[in-house]
């Protein structure tokens, strides 16, 4: 019994593990005002193979500089199917998930030949003086695209009278915490 | 104690079933919902993507640098890396592996079945994808990655019919014979099942080929996806062969009792070839 039920686990393992075809390494940049939380910016960096694909199909040169009109057909072509899935986002405010429904300022742009992303999240959240916790992660659920933090991938746009501190909860989530200062 | 044992074996089916791979989510509209969440919490599963990365960056400049010069060390470098890509990439979601493990739950075979199985699914998925990525990459450049994508997904939807297709004759051949199952011969049900689960190109291969071709190095592209074909065909088979010596306990289980045995055995053919039809019935949907 206890070989086959290891049998079966084997199996069972096997079909879970990974199957990427695209790999986002992402970075955020958490926006504050005086008056709260404004937003996050978004940056995603894609692996070569898909940065290349993108730039043949979407650059008249086929250069990797990207014009703003070709900007445009990629945020159109190649990212705006995303906000059925709230782009990749799993956002947690004191425990409750919210969904991103839109975002702003999308920009692609390369960095050598390495295709990245930029857009802005608007989450406008006025800040108390009780600590608010806000969990941070992207992941697509279909695994098609393998999405994980950039090292050092949490940067915070700090104003004198918020506090803040974050920590990472895994190897994919960002726990930010912040507070207004008494 | 054997119903307990019949019920894990059905829920390890089940639970794969959905949880194949899917379309590329940037580039189209189709997203399944909420299948991996708990996945993304896992180091190993990060781990092992981690590497495909690495794998598939090292392909990238491995090309790059034998559209300079030819040298041995890139040639090695390039069959090994593509090699190992395909086993660790074939252990992934998707790629028949679900098809084999039920059609060797189904009926008795050798582990000479499951190689030849293994084979023709790996064949079969970069065969064609070079066939595809010759088409792009030469004949229509100016199809864009969603129009590729939706032609991987009717291929998808056409090996789906064939699966349903095959899985409801396994269905009715099981239902119809009381002792004696007449299936098709062995080697034609393989390569039949094999071409029908291989049929949805693989992205990898048809971007490795596409990039050659730009590069102007097919001939190094094309042994780069023969040898990814040669490791996801060991995956595959590792699969199938692990699934023929766990029927074989099976088998071990009930051999005391003849009539249960018989009994159970055509109960277990009903329900991997009704699992056929699922798998199948699952590939035209998630793709429609």
């Amino acid at each position: 019994m206890r070989k086959f039920v290891i049998i079966c686990f084997i199996l069972f393992s096997m079909q879970l593990f990974s199957h990427p075809h695209v790999w986002i390494e992402y970075a955020v940049e958490v926006v504050f005002s005086e008056e709260g939380l404004e937003g996050l910016e978004i940056e995603w960096t894609f692996d070569e193979m898909f940065s290349w694909q993108i730039v043949m199909d979407y650059t008249e040169d086929q250069d990797y500089e990207i014009s703003e009109e070709e900007s445009k057909m990629i945020e159109k072509e190649a990212f705006g199917y995303l906000a059925d899935s709230g782009y990749f986002a799993y956002f947690y405010l004191n425990g409750k998930k919210f969904k991103v429904n839109k975002v702003e300022n999308f920009r692609a742009e390369c960095k050598g030949e390495l295709l990245v992303y930029h857009f802005y999240i608007p989450c406008k959240l006025p800040v108390k003086k009780e600590i608010t916790y806000l969990k941070i992660c992207f992941f697509d659920e279909t695994i098609f695209c393998e999405v994980v933090p950039q090292k050092d991938g949490l940067k915070i746009k700090k104003v004198k009278n918020i506090s803040t501190e974050y920590s990472m909860q895994d190897r994919i989530t960002y726990q930010l915490n912040f507070w207004m200062n008494k | 104690m054997k119903i307990i044992k019949i019920a894990l074996i059905v829920f390890f089916l089940l639970s794969c079933v959905f949880i194949f791979a899917r379309e590329n989510p940037l580039t189209g509209e189709k997203l399944s919902k909420g299948q991996s969440s708990f996945l993304q919490k896992s180091s190993l599963w990060h781990t092992i993507a981690g590497w495909q990365k690495d794998m598939n960056s090292k392909l990238n400049h491995i090309l790059k640098d034998m559209k300079q010069s030819f040298k041995l060390k890139y040639f090695l470098i390039l069959i090994s890396v593509s090699l190992l890509f395909g086993v660790i990439h074939a252990i992934g979601p998707g790629h028949g592996k679900m098809i084999v493990g039920a059609y060797f739950l189904k009926e008795k075979a050798l582990p000479v079945n499951a190689l030849k199985l293994g084979s023709i699914i790996a064949i079969t998925h970069s065969g064609l994808a070079i066939l595809l990525g010759i088409i792009f990459g030469i004949i229509v450049k100016s199809m864009k990655m969603h129009g590729r994508i939706d032609i991987q997904n009717y291929m998808g939807i056409i090996s789906g019919a064939f699966i349903t297709l095959l899985g409801i004759y396994y269905l009715w051949q099981k239902i119809k014979d009381k002792e004696h199952f007449h299936y098709l011969p062995g080697k034609k049900n393989e390569i039949l099942l094999g071409i029908f689960s291989g049929m949805v190109p693989c992205p990898v291969s048809m971007t490795i080929i596409l990039f050659s071709i730009y590069l102007d190095v097919f001939f190094f592209g094309f042994l780069s996806v023969l040898f990814f074909s040669v490791g996801m065909a060991f995956t595959i088979s590792l699969i199938g062969l692990i699934t023929i010596k766990s029927r074989h306990l099976i088998s071990r289980i009930s051999i005391k009792n003849k009539q249960k045995a018989q009994v159970m055995q055509k109960v277990f053919g009903i329900v991997t070839s009704l699992l056929i039809i699922i798998i199948g019935l699952n590939l035209i949907f998630n793709r429609l």
